[in-house]
């Protein structure tokens, strides 16, 4: 009798305490503006003692957030990294208050249109850029020999009346998620601008090629290039530093296209893109940014990493990863979270 | 007193269970259907319905040929010792081991337009696999069948083996046997192992997102599966997009489970 109340009375403990360990894991939407549960603060406590660092990034800038973990190890930060569609994990910061101590994207559009509107970050500093380019597969590379000899000799009508003809199946990441699928647009927009003075004039004919199955979106990078790699599409635009990443051959498009010169951001604007979730967003050049968003939890040192990034060692880095850094950062925003 | 007491301690464990394993998802799917998130339009628009329609008939067709595929292979392990059986085993659970990104990228691999296997898909008039009602039936298939296996393997082991013994006296051939008196009796353990792979095809994602992320051909072009789908719709649009749609695929998923179970019920 005696053993089974106390059977009971544990299994009571054990259900309380297992309901107070997982409820704020199972519930942090139930008010998804307060962001920091209390195993957050626990966690957080314990972080800025063992200088812990979350660092959330676009999936395709893994290989440098892998360098800059290394060297901040011998500066005794633990760099914790989570890689993934960098919307997708501006979503986690918005609606889910995921802890992100440092965010770095491919685009300032996702701070600005997503973390920015929500309150989640309020200024981001852009540190590096790099360029499209149209990347392809040894698979691919004789198919595709008439566009890129076109692309070498700088024709480009030809290249892209060639290349959207219909004979060759091309590949990107859903431009409604994926930043690299929406540059692609934009940038065959400007190419219909600077073509024909019409930037529907190439849009339409990939939308037709997309009706016909010629022209296919992938949920993100990752996929894109096992499409690419095991012959399912032919061809891509995508970044530099990506093809690099995947050794992927590459062909480099003109200035004008590959949005990669901050100096020309008037024409680069000329164009946009309206998500299915009617968020417009504009061209611009590629830019490489990074905030530290209201879930932060050890805000000290994620400036020291910034700070890390814009030094030499920082640059080059960035560099070895296939960005080019600025020589003059850019600060956007306010200074409203600055001190969190 | 005491065997109400010890009935309660079973049922304490049954509360934390379902606490843990079913109300956060359950709870998910209120809040997606007349909680905070309600928006019927967006629960029951085109895109959701065609896509859990697209979801449900590739699982049912991969649970299926899973059956049809699997049962001799789950009889045979259950009632033969031969050498090597366990090495059999090991291979047929290898895609649960898998990371399942992984098997989608196989697939491709096997059977993209460079894959070894890409003439043989061309005599059937398949030029490029990727993003067809093949690929995704095959992708849920592969990470499926395994499920299928196991659980038809223990249920025909935990059959009563007279009545094959006595047919075996009788001289009558072991496929027949399988086929006449086997299949007949597991009825009940199919069922279920049916409801378990699907459960399992209608949930895949990470195999599916690289092999089939959208369909390119009728009857669902333009379609991409349900948890596809739903993980888009978080991406692009956050919880308020989401979770109406999830809410419909749990309330269809909850509805198939249900009625296998019963008709599991009713057959008894």
């Amino acid at each position: 009798m005696k053993k089974s109340y106390i059977l009971v009375l544990g299994t009571i403990i054990l259900g309380f305490l297992i309901g107070v360990f997982t409820s704020p894991y199972i519930y942090t939407f139930h008010s998804p503006r307060q962001v920091t549960t209390y195993t957050q603060i626990v966690s957080g406590g314990l972080a800025s003692q063992q200088k812990e660092v979350y660092v959330l990034e676009a999936a395709t800038l893994k290989p440098m957030v892998d360098m800059l973990k290394n060297a901040m190890a011998s500066h005794r930060y633990m760099v914790y990294d989570e890689a993934k569609g960098s919307v997708q994990l501006a979503r986690e910061i918005n609606d889910l208050g995921k802890r992100a101590d440092l965010f770095i994207t491919v685009d300032s559009e996702v701070v600005e249109k997503v973390l920015m509107p929500n309150g989640s970050a309020s200024w981001y500093i852009v540190i590096a850029t790099s360029s499209m380019v149209l990347v392809y597969s040894n698979a691919s590379e004789d198919k595709l020999k008439k566009p890129l000899d076109m692309l070498a000799r700088g024709d480009l009508r030809g290249f892209f009346e060639e290349l959207l003809s219909g004979n060759y199946r091309i590949g990107l990441g859903n431009p409604d998620n994926v930043p690299q699928g929406y540059r692609t647009l934009i940038m065959l927009k400007l190419a219909g601008l600077m073509i024909w003075g019409d930037e529907g004039y190439y849009i339409n004919k990939f939308n037709e090629l997309q009706k016909a199955g010629k022209v296919v979106y992938t949920r993100d990078a990752a996929a894109l290039v096992a499409q690419l790699q095991t012959g399912a599409i032919d061809a891509s635009f995508t970044y530099l530093y990506e093809a690099m990443l995947y050794n992927l051959k590459y062909a480099r498009l003109p200035r004008e296209l590959d949005l990669s010169d901050l100096s020309l951001r008037d024409f680069y604007s000329k164009a946009n893109y309206t998500t299915s979730s009617r968020v417009v967003i504009r061209g611009a050049p590629i830019e490489i940014v990074v905030t530290i968003p209201k879930t932060a939890v050890n805000r000290q040192a994620a400036l020291s990493i910034i700070a890390y990034l814009l030094t030499d060692k920082g640059k080059e880095i960035m560099r070895k990863a296939g960005l080019t850094p600025l020589d003059n950062p850019v600060i956007r925003g306010s200074d409203r979270d600055l001190f969190g | 007193m005491s065997l109400v007491l010890h009935k309660l301690f079973f049922w304490l464990f049954i509360a934390i269970v379902i606490f843990v394993v079913a109300v956060p998802i359950l709870y998910l799917g209120y809040e997606g259907s007349i909680g905070r998130f309600s928006s019927p339009s967006r629960s029951f628009s085109y895109e959701v319905l065609s896509s859990i329609a697209l979801t449900l008939v590739a699982s049912i067709i991969a649970a299926s040929i899973a059956l049809i595929i699997g049962a001799p292979v789950a009889y045979y392990l259950a009632r033969y010792r031969f050498h090597g059986i366990d090495f059999i085993e090991a291979l047929i659970d290898l895609p649960t081991s898998v990371p399942h990104p992984l098997v989608g990228i196989a697939i491709l691999v096997m059977m993209g337009p460079i894959g070894p296997l890409s003439p043989l898909l061309r005599v059937f008039g398949v030029e490029n696999v990727s993003y067809t009602l093949l690929a995704l039936i095959l992708a849920l298939l592969v990470v499926s069948a395994p499920i299928m296996i196991k659980s038809l393997a223990s249920s025909f082991k935990s059959l009563d083996p007279q009545p094959e013994i006595a047919a075996l006296t009788l001289g009558i051939s072991r496929v027949k046997i399988f086929l006449l008196i086997v299949l007949p009796m597991s009825f009940r353990s199919i069922l279920n192992s049916f409801a378990i792979t699907l459960a399992r095809s209608i949930s895949e994602f990470g195999s599916i997102v690289i092999v089939a992320y959208y369909i390119l051909t009728p009857p669902f072009q333009g379609v991409k599966p349900a948890p596809v789908l739903i993980w888009d719709l978080f991406e692009s649009g956050g919880l308020a997009s989401a979770l109406p749609a999830s809410a419909t695929l749990f309330l269809l998923s909850l509805v198939v489970l249900f009625l296998i179970r019963v008709s599991e019920r009713i057959s008894r």
